[in-house]
């Protein structure tokens, strides 16, 4: 796998570059030999999304780039519809969400907020209805300027009990359950939850951009 | 099940370190609380979790971070938890998980200061053959 990487990014920088790049993601995610899981294909994308960040600022060539990277590590663009069906899954979508917001401008905390919530939203989906989908998308307004990001995650569980209790703060459960819904509210402040017992659940969160910049 | 992959769990001097890497799941948590319980078996003053390589701290790792602590502390051990970068810091605050029974320290450095100094500890086994000597 690294020498297909070193293979992509040589082909838009420089060797000492490609060289920086490739020893930070490789003591990331762990040396050579073992298996490309999807944990180690995100924290491989992860660690050199970082560094083009440093060494390659041209932001449309970097997009190329990571395009390349992307799909040699057979991970799926960070925007559309993520299929959600186990723990790997869950980590999958935080990493596209963190992957989005990064590129639609967000600060590095709002970029760990965002992708918190994705994954406690995806962890639900595992824990409760076993599978369901995860959708990424951009916000924009009528010009086509891009605004925040929208989070919306399905699923035909069980569906969720208490749901008003739960968004007040006053369920409380030794398991912790549905400290992961309210935690998501509180980061996203607007998040909508339509639920009904055997109808499943779909929350749609929204986070807009503090104020109009371009893709950082 | 065991996976192919453990979280590592290491003794320095008597404190356990254990350095969070990768995401965690519940058989990965699993192995961990077992490896760790069977670490304070063994015999350690402290136990020291750092999640300086972790990507983020969602409502799942939170409560993973206070099992353990919690199995440390019927067991007679203080944890300490550190590495949190900012970023998660303002997440886990603005979400309002309650963090306050966990003892926190800036980093790993910290935290082995924050569980004491190594040389007033001596394991169990080293103390009684040194005393024969």
């Amino acid at each position: 796998m690294e020498l297909e990487l070193s293979a992509i990014l040589s082909r838009h920088l420089g060797a000492v570059s490609v060289d920086a790049i490739l020893r930070t993601a490789t003591s990331r995610a762990g040396r050579g030999a073992g298996p490309l899981t999807p944990v180690r294909a995100h924290a491989l994308f992860g660690a050199v999304r970082v560094g083009l960040r440093t060494f390659l600022a041209d932001a449309r060539r970097r997009e190329a780039c990571l395009d390349e990277v992307r799909t040699a590590l057979g991970l799926p663009r960070a925007e559309g519809v993520h299929r959600v069906t186990g723990e790997a899954d869950v980590v999958a979508c935080r990493t596209a969400a963190r992957e989005l917001s990064a590129s639609l401008g967000f600060t590095a905390v709002d970029q760990t907020k965002i992708a918190t919530v994705v994954s406690e939203l995806a962890r639900n989906i595992v824990r409760y209805a076993v599978s369901g989908t995860i959708e990424l998308k951009e916000l924009r307004d009528a010009a086509g300027t891009v605004r925040g990001i929208e989070v919306r995650a399905q699923d035909q569980g069980p569906g969720i009990a208490g749901l008003d209790e739960i968004l007040a703060g006053r369920y409380r459960s030794k398991t912790g359950m549905g400290l992961g819904l309210l935690g998501a509210k509180r980061l996203m402040g607007d998040l909508q939850v339509d639920t009904a017992p055997g109808r499943g659940t779909t929350v749609v969160a929204r986070r807009h951009l503090a104020a109009a910049r371009g893709a950082a | 099940m065991t996976p192919a992959f453990r979280i590592p769990v290491i003794s320095l001097h008597g404190t356990l370190i254990v350095s969070l890497q990768v995401a965690l799941s519940d058989v990965l948590l699993e192995q961990l609380k077992a490896d760790v319980g069977a670490g304070l078996e063994r015999g350690a003053r402290g136990l020291a979790v750092d999640l300086s390589g972790v990507d983020l701290l969602d409502s799942y790792l939170s409560r993973a971070m206070r099992d353990l602590a919690l199995l440390a502390g019927v067991m007679g051990v203080p944890t300490v938890i550190c590495g949190m970068d900012p970023t998660t810091a303002v997440t886990l605050v603005e979400m309002g998980l309650d963090l306050s029974e966990l003892r926190t320290a800036l980093d790993l450095e910290a935290a082995l200061d924050d569980l004491g100094p190594a040389s007033s500890w001596v394991p169990v086994e080293a103390a009684s053959s040194w005393s024969s000597n």
